[in-house]
């Protein structure tokens, strides 16, 4: 992942370190690279119960609206570009205009949201809960800790936001800055695992 | 001061022998692989019909688990004090919640321990395995929020190199949220997230002893960090020796001043 190489612990003015340097801190990475093992494993569970029930999950996934799972994709993509730019505008001293990028971040993130609830709400009425099968089951328990993760983003975002105002961030200001635009790309790139799974296998 | 070191090492012992205990007697018991929700009345009944002793056998060691549990929490408030201080507010809920999660091993032990007591209806078997279950998964209420504070508190540390590493505090507030998944066990019959599932139960299990195994390693890992210092002298940033230098440079003071007076 290019973007991760280029966003750096570099204040604006100081010295480049040559030492080895994690983006955000070791923390953070225990906690996504964890996020991402234990998805693997539920990713991995799932298939299995797919091979059992092919049938049935087939079913489910022809039910689900393909365009609903590009449209949501498209604005996962947006919202990871506007945390891009923000640590951009960080690294430029433009702390106003990486909020803006902030909350154009969570913009999406809760347009994403809302449509999300919309579809849970729409399969719900069809008759399609967490215990009516077991496609569903899956369903809905990876799109439900998904929206978690995302929801915990959301509010990091607007932290994020308000942090980026305040003047001159220090070492700990930027280990938030990057360890939480990290952990907004991870909530991004595990739809685009969740995506496939649910929405596209024939 | 003495910081009682091999004592706090016996305590965080526990931990490690918690794990061993629970595997073994489950194990025992026949219990490591749960049955599953969708077993007849009678299926049911015959798996305590038929495997009486052991279950018996098992499930009464599984309760040392239980007792083992809070000690190794108590260690684990004890070096939480050296965070907080005085003011411990999560020190304390630590101890507590560590507290209630024997409960958590011991009384669903006691409804499996009643359907094995004597032969009867295959229904209250079912009944009685069913309250041992349920719990038994779901009961997440109180180790989410252990875990939780003990993040906090590792978070919190302002020492300039903190008593528990970083990445500590954020593992344990996560591994916090894969316990969730199991609580809601009671919606499923089958799949993973049932008491026997992939998710309920065997991510519940690696999460807990996996932790665990972290925490006993970072916590031997303090208690010898803190018999260095306290033997060179340079044991900083702890509140409560912080007072107990300060007591005793206003003492050195205090004899100073007099011999000059005398």
């Amino acid at each position: 992942m290019t973007v991760l190489a280029t966003e750096s612990l570099e204040e604006p003015g100081a010295r480049v370190s040559t030492r080895r340097r994690v983006p955000g801190e070791v923390g953070i990475w225990v906690l996504i690279l964890g996020d991402l093992v234990v998805f693997t494993y539920i990713f991995a569970v799932f298939l299995a119960e797919r091979s059992n029930e092919p049938v049935v999950f087939a079913a489910g996934s022809e039910h689900l609206n393909q365009n609903y799972g590009i449209i949501y994709t498209l604005i996962l993509l947006l919202s990871s570009l506007y945390v891009v730019r923000a640590l951009h505008r960080l690294r430029s001293a433009d702390g106003h205009a990486a909020a803006r990028n902030f909350l154009g971040a969570f913009a999406c993130g809760l347009a994403f949201l809302a449509l999300k609830v919309t579809e849970w709400m729409h399969e719900a009425d069809a008759g399609h809960t967490l215990t009516s099968d077991h496609f569903f089951t899956f369903y809905f328990l990876m799109t439900g800790l998904h929206a978690l993760h995302l929801v915990i983003g959301l509010f990091l975002l607007i932290y994020l936001a308000v942090l980026a105002r305040r003047p001159a961030p220090g070492r700990s200001q930027w280990i938030l800055f990057e360890g939480g635009a990290c952990f907004w790309h991870m909530v991004d790139f595990l739809w685009m695992v969740i995506f496939p799974l649910l929405y596209l296998m024939p | 001061m003495d910081q009682h070191f091999t004592m706090q090492r016996v305590c965080t012992w526990a931990a490690p022998a918690c794990t061993l205990v629970f595997f073994g007697a489950f194990a025992i018991a026949g219990y490591l692989v749960p049955p599953s929700p969708g077993a007849s009345p009678q299926e049911t009944a015959d798996f305590y019909a038929n495997n009486t002793d052991t279950i018996r056998l098992g499930l009464v060691l599984m309760c040392f688990a239980g007792g083992l549990w809070i000690i190794w929490s108590a260690q684990m408030t004890n070096q939480m004090l050296r965070i907080e201080g005085r003011s411990a507010p999560l020190a304390w809920t630590q101890l507590a919640m560590g507290t209630c999660a024997c409960i958590e091993f011991i009384m669903p032990a006691y409804f499996w321990l009643t359907a094995s007591y004597r032969e009867r209806d295959p229904e209250m078997q079912q009944m009685l395995n069913d309250m041992g279950w349920l719990p038994f998964d779901g009961f997440v209420w109180t180790i989410i929020w252990q875990n939780a504070v003990i993040g906090a508190a590792v978070l919190m540390d302002k020492r300039a190199t903190p008593l528990f590493p970083r990445w500590y505090g954020y593992m344990s507030i996560w591994v916090a949220f894969l316990y969730l998944p199991s609580g809601f066990n009671v919606f499923f019959k089958d799949g993973p997230l049932a008491w026997n599932g992939a998710i309920s139960w065997w991510l519940l299990l690696a999460s807990i002893f996996g932790w665990l195994m972290v925490t006993t390693y970072l916590l031997l890992q303090a208690v010898a960090r803190q018999e260095r210092e306290t033997a060179a002298g340079t044991l900083a940033g702890d509140p409560i020796s912080d007072l107990e230098r300060r007591v005793a440079l206003l003492e050195r003071q205090a004899q100073a001043e007099e011999r000059v007076h005398a």
